[in-house]
């Protein structure tokens, strides 16, 4: 019973929280200068990471295939395939994950911090909305920036994916990317790019979420980064297949 | 200026406040005593609307917070100031941007035009040489005074002081009671302190209520707290004022 009504609790907290922001982005209560400093932030805590992560999936994934197709006389099929997979899979998902695991920690854990410390009291207290100063920010730079992160990380897993080819079965870059014209199109970018977008948001905005809710000291502070890093986690995967079926 | 009527709360089923009532006149500093536990940072979070009663009114300038939205409740809170209880300064801005945060983001000014009030001010407050440092890199009397400046700098024209000198050395606390007392006379404005430093409170106070047992008493001039035959006031300040007694007893045998 208390599973649940904690678990309808932080879905409903979530849900206002998403429609406060999403109304304070529409009347245009955005601060520059917060927004650029949230998406550098973001962009170089994540970027490194994602790009490795990546780069040994996309080498894994062609380590797996690579001879596997060659055997057939399909060699040249495997750039194609992998990129086809990983524009509609791995990228957002991996890059997903090291988001939760970096920055969401990171957001959870700042405003959890404020949260105990009274600081968000001392935001209100000086006439300002913390979702203003928080959390409009960080959401909008999670949305912008995650696209960013997926085509570093994308490139990574591209040339890794190529390398490992080269050294597997001998493939040139052009015969490795010989397939992409006929096995990718321009909707597996979409698709990409929509579900990094979905997926920025809402890592974003459960780790602020858990920050807000965040009581009881430093100890509470630590779990609240621990639930919002598994939520995320849940939900990359829930949204993943969603977004999947819906865009087909 | 500010008035408590009838104010009745709780959290879950822990009743705080049962009745509260009493006010704060204009141009005053009145001195919200009590024991630890007893609601007097309550007190203060209902004056700002941080919080809201189950029962009961608390009228600020005219207005009744209790009832008030978060939009229209931010526009009344620019009349007031709060120096936290744990100062709450924001630890990943400096001193100048902690103390700069209210012109730049609520009166939305540049930062150049800014920078030059928030160094006088530091200078006033003896914290020139601090302006770039983080919170966490100062003394708990440098702390304080960043808090009071950051209240300061947009002059509200109510103060509210959660134990301002909790916590400070003897030195300190007398250091930062004066400049309480010397900004409420600069700035004229009405200020409430939450303390339970007698001393502080018998200096610089002009009017004090006690807060036990979730109401409140109004004690009236701080003398009162050694004369007053109320048994409220007797029961709270009877060890301090047995501490004078002595100690002035020991004055006069030594003159
Ligand atoms: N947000 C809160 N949730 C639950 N209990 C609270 C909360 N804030 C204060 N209390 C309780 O209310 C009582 C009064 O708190 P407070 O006003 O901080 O006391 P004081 O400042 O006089 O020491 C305390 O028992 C405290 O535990
Ligand atoms: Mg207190």
């Amino acid at each position: 019973m208390r599973v649940i009504t904690s678990a309808l609790e932080t879905i409903g907290g979530i849900t206002i929280l998403s429609g406060r922001v999403a109304r304070m982005m529409l009347r245009g209560g955005i601060n520059l200068r917060l927004l650029l400093e949230q998406m550098v932030l973001l962009g170089v805590n994540s970027i490194p990471i994602a790009v490795i992560v990546l780069s040994f999936a996309g080498a894994v994934f062609t380590f797996v295939l690579a001879e596997e197709l060659a055997s057939r006389g399909a060699g040249s099929l495997v750039g194609g395939l992998q990129l086809l997979v990983f524009l509609q899979e791995m990228i957002p998902v991996f890059s997903g994950i090291v988001m939760a695991g970096k920055i969401g920690a990171a957001i959870t854990s700042e405003i959890g911090t404020m949260k105990i410390s009274e600081q968000l009291d001392a935001l209100r207290a000086l006439s300002t909305d913390p979702d203003w100063y928080l959390t409009v920010p960080r959401v909008l730079a999670g949305i912008i920036m995650m696209p960013v992160v997926a085509v570093f990380a994308g490139y990574g897993s591209w040339f890794a994916g190529y390398a490992m080819a080269h050294n597997q079965i001998g493939l040139r870059y052009s015969q490795f990317a010989s397939a992409v014209d006929s096995l990718v199109s321009m909707h597996d970018f979409r698709m990409c790019f929509v579900k990094c977008m979905i997926f920025g948001a809402t890592i974003v905005l459960v780790s602020c979420h858990s920050g807000y809710v965040a009581q009881g000291g430093a100890a509470g502070v630590g779990k609240a980064v621990t639930n919002g890093v598994v939520l995320n986690i849940v939900l990359i995967f829930l949204l993943d297949l969603l977004v999947t079926m819906v865009m087909g | 200026m500010i008035s408590f009527e009838g104010v009745q709360l709780s959290f879950g089923s822990h009743q705080v406040l049962r009745d509260v009532s009493f006010s704060v006149t204009s141009g005053q500093m009145t001195a919200v005593l009590g024991p630890s536990g007893s609601g007097k940072s309550t007190i203060l979070r209902l004056i700002m609307g941080l919080i809201r009663p189950q029962q009961g009114r608390v009228i600020v300038d005219g207005e009744d917070v209790t009832k008030m939205s978060e939009r229209r409740l931010q526009r009344s809170r620019r009349k007031m100031g709060m120096v936290f209880q744990h100062n709450a300064l924001f630890d990943g801005l400096n001193v100048a941007e902690n103390v700069g945060f209210y012109p730049t983001y609520v009166e939305k000014r540049p930062w150049k035009q800014v920078l030059p009030e928030v160094e006088e001010l530091l200078e006033d407050l003896g914290l020139a040489d601090s302006a770039q440092k983080l919170p966490g890199e100062l003394s708990g009397g440098m702390r304080r005074r960043v808090a009071l400046a950051r209240s300061l700098i947009y002059r509200p024209k109510i103060l509210l002081y959660d134990e301002p000198t909790t916590g400070l050395d003897p030195y300190m606390t007398e250091v930062v009671a004066e400049l309480i007392a010397e900004m409420n006379e600069k700035y004229a404005v009405t200020g409430v302190m939450v303390s339970h430093d007698l001393p502080t409170v018998y200096d610089i106070a002009d009017h004090v209520v006690l807060i036990a047992e979730g109401q409140a008493t109004v004690v009236g001039h701080p003398s009162e707290l050694l004369r007053s035959e109320k048994p409220e006031v007797i029961g709270f300040a009877s060890s301090w004022r047995r501490h004078i007694i002595e100690y002035s007893g020991e004055m006069s045998k030594e003159e």
